[in-house]
């Protein structure tokens, strides 16, 4: 079990501490009910423990964008591996390993952009959680390897945010140029076959996940099944 | 008064009651710090939360009830002065 050292986890472990020392202490005392025992349950059911809240479910948010969160349930350990081996050249290990990503690699790639992207992500992730619990929890990697598929084709402007598509190298490239309007548009998806190839080489095919027959439209994602 | 004397002996069963789930409230948002998965995270952004919130909630309710009493102590001692001076 690893030590947390986050500012954040250290006030939530603070505030918890001092308020459970102050819950236990009227419960083994039972003082009584004058004002000064009223101001310090204040302080241990009120004040305190809204510290624990607020330093917790920051770092509660937090830890949900560490590829470790994800790779917590089974279906998704091979992702996670692969994106933590430097040998492999899938294309989110490539990803994974630019310092910029780092060990927020799938929520770098996975999350929506713009002024709700993390709203949006958050209720995603609830629902795999859902499907997690409902449908996938005892399903074998092998058996979740060939169901597991994208609901939706990965945004292109997820890798847009790094990749403007306007640099002169980028549009130099013959295949770029001919599919430029249609990558800006999202009408081409950049991972996939005959482009950048599957981000995660465990994802079922286009045909084998009986979802759409492009398999540059299923490749990595905004979303799994 | 005897509304008043069991009024004090319930305050502080409800106290215990509101302090019984802040703990466990607290166990379940230290959970999440050492070991955050996903079901870590939810029960204590969920469950956690209402049973802090409810206790809380409780806490103020009792002292809430406590005020209104003393101030309906105050105000028979007063009456009952008044009556005494008259």
């Amino acid at each position: 079990m690893p030590i947390p050292t986050s500012p954040q986890a250290i006030t939530t472990l603070a505030c918890a501490g001092c308020s459970a020392v102050i819950l236990v202490g009227y419960l083994v005392l039972r003082p009584p009910l004058v004002r000064a025992t009223k101001l310090w349950l204040l302080m241990g059911l009120g004040v305190l423990p809204i510290g624990v809240a607020l330093a917790g479910n920051y770092h509660g948010f937090e830890a949900t964008k560490k590829r470790r969160f994800c790779g917590s349930c089974h279906v998704m350990a091979l992702h996670e591996s692969d994106a933590a081996d430097p040998a492999s050249q899938s294309l989110g290990a490539r990803h994974s390993r630019n310092a910029l990503f780092g060990a927020e690699s799938c929520y770098a790639c996975h999350a929506d952009y713009g002024m709700f992207g993390t709203v949006v992500t958050k209720a995603g992730g609830l629902r795999h959680v859902w499907l997690y619990a409902t449908e996938y929890r005892n399903v074998p990697i092998d058996e979740a390897k060939k169901t597991i598929r994208l609901r939706k084709p990965f945004p292109n402007g997820n890798c847009m945010q790094c990749h403007s598509t306007r640099n002169a190298l980028f549009v130099q490239r013959s295949d770029h140029a001919a599919s430029l309007e249609d990558v800006r548009a999202g009408r081409l998806g950049c991972a996939g076959a005959g482009c950048h190839g599957l981000a995660h080489p465990f994802f079922a095919s286009a045909t084998a996940a009986g979802g759409e027959t492009s398999p540059r439209r299923l490749a990595s994602g905004g979303g799994t099944k | 008064m005897n509304g008043g004397r069991s009024g004090t002996r319930r305050a502080p069963r409800l106290l215990v009651a509101a302090c019984v789930c802040a703990l466990a409230a607290l166990a379940l948002m230290v959970w999440q710090i050492f070991d955050p998965r996903p079901l870590q995270v939810i029960v204590a952004m969920s469950v956690g939360q209402v049973l802090g919130t409810a206790s809380f909630v409780a806490f103020l309710s009792m002292v809430w009830r406590d005020l209104r009493r003393a101030r309906a102590r105050e105000a028979v001692r007063a009456a009952i002065e008044e009556t005494r001076v008259d």
